[in-house]
């Protein structure tokens, strides 16, 4: 398998993930069964066992709790190491060896996001007193209008906002910074 | 023919070490992760440029979940389709897994049961898939902690019968077939005598670490020993047409990369892609 997903979050829009349980029955059967449908229960159990993985629900019956547990915990710190490359200032200023703990404190039992929207949920959960990392948070929030329910949308026309002695300008899509540094 | 005979030894293309692996001499094709292609089609500069020198461009699907009981998303297999095309590609590649369910994000590949219901979603899934690919899709199965308590049939005849209703090839991760056979204290060489060996397209080799007990394929640290072995074991049944290191994240010095190329070269008998000298 790959490690996954490491690479290049953008583009993927998690906003359009959404497909109820059960939705199955778009028309293709094979042999008889109705696919997609859950028939004996495998999206029901599918849908127990990532949110107990990811979402903090109750482990399903009959399961090795341990190994279980160990990929829960695997999870979160991959997930850390993704945030940690989305957002490398706000990972940083955790202080160092320190990133994957403190994020993964607060990511236990939230259902993932995708790196950015994690990143900035927890950015807004804790704001950054470290100015590296309340720079990376105010140029997101220049260039994204994120609402913090759904994918963040990049912001439409220019914009000047003043953050830590810093011009920060967006122009055409991009920021652009005027000031000391 | 294989869509990767003659292909030899590849590599997992990041951007992270694209430089790397723009010099390599002998490079005849990577792996690119489907999802980091841009939605409009052109491939980034660097793989545009290892296209031109006729290399080999496979992607890698991770998000698609095919093992899910919930049809694949349509935008997803349209991009899977759109990637393919972009780059030419022989090619493409995703998992015996799933994803996501109830619109939950794993955040990873999750294990399936291996039951005639999960059989059944994985190749209705494939189908919906393959129906929208111009090209061959090879099906990788994945390394997992743990197994579900649902299971009916042994891993050999679950791989074997998706196989055969889906008529897909065999991407075999032989770091994952190590990994699964450590945690759950089993032969690994078993499981190579049972798969249809004849229809592998390509196999991965990926580094991992024992952490608190459990193997954990994790693609960030050095390839171990005991995986060059068994990819030895493995071409001595039967030598795969290509093979692929793949490597996600705390990129050693290009010198440990290139002894790992190497070494996969001499556990295959494919030739250096390194520029070192045959041996």
């Amino acid at each position: 398998m790959t490690g996954g997903a490491t690479v290049g979050r953008a583009g993927d829009e998690p906003a359009r993930q959404r497909v109820p349980v059960g939705a199955g029955g778009d028309g293709i059967a094979l042999r008889g069964h109705p696919v997609g449908a859950g028939g004996g229960g495998l999206a029901r159990r599918q849908e127990e066992l990532v949110r107990a993985l990811v979402a903090g629900a109750a482990m399903p019956a009959g399961f090795d709790a341990a190994a279980v547990g160990a990929t829960r915990d695997a999870l979160l710190r991959k997930r850390a190491e993704e945030v940690a490359r989305t957002w490398p200032r706000l990972a940083a200023a955790a202080g160092p060896g320190q990133w994957a703990r403190t994020f993964s404190a607060w990511a236990a039992g939230r259902a993932p996001q995708g790196s950015l929207r994690d990143g900035w949920d927890f950015a807004r959960a804790h704001p950054p007193r470290d100015a590296a990392a309340a720079r990376e948070l105010a140029l997101r929030e220049l260039l994204w209008a994120y609402d913090g329910e759904t994918a963040p949308r990049p912001r439409r026309g220019p914009a000047a906002r003043l953050h830590g002695g810093e011009l920060h300008l967006r122009w055409r899509g991009r920021a652009h910074t005027l000031g000391r540094r | 023919m294989t869509p990767l005979a003659g292909r030899g030894i590849g590599i997992g293309w990041r951007p992270e070490i694209s430089g790397f692996v723009a010099e390599l001499p002998g490079l005849r094709f990577v792996e690119v992760v489907a999802e980091s292609l841009p939605h409009s089609g052109e491939p980034p500069e660097a793989l545009a440029k290892l296209l031109a020198a006729g290399v080999a461009v496979v992607p890698h699907g991770v998000k698609l979940s095919l093992g899910g009981a919930e049809p694949v998303d349509p935008h997803r297999v349209e991009h899977l389709a759109a990637a393919a095309r972009a780059v030419g590609a022989p090619l493409v590649s995703e998992h015996i897994a799933y994803v996501r369910a109830g619109g939950v994000e794993a955040g990873h590949l999750l294990p399936l049961p291996r039951s005639r219901e999960a059989v059944d979603a994985v190749v209705a899934n494939v189908a919906r898939t393959t129906a929208e690919l111009g090209v061959p899709l090879a099906l990788e199965p994945i390394a997992a902690l743990f197994d579900w308590p649902d299971d009916e049939l042994t891993e050999a005849a679950f791989l074997t019968e998706i196989l055969e209703r889906t008529d897909a090839l065999l991407l075999l991760d032989i770091a994952n077939v190590y990994a699964n056979a450590l945690n759950r204290g089993e032969d690994p060489v078993d499981l190579l005598t049972r798969l249809p060996l004849e229809r592998m397209a390509y196999v991965h080799v990926a580094g991992g670490r024992l952490h608190e007990g459990r193997y954990h394929d994790t693609h960030t640290d050095p390839v171990p020993g005991e995986v060059l072995e068994l990819l030895g074991e493995l071409c001595a049944r039967q030598r795969p047409p290509a093979v692929l290191l793949e490597r996600d994240g705390h990129y050693p010095p290009a010198a440990a990369l290139r002894a790992e190329l190497d070494a996969l070269s001499a556990a295959t008998g494919y030739p250096a892609i390194t520029g070192a000298p045959a041996r």
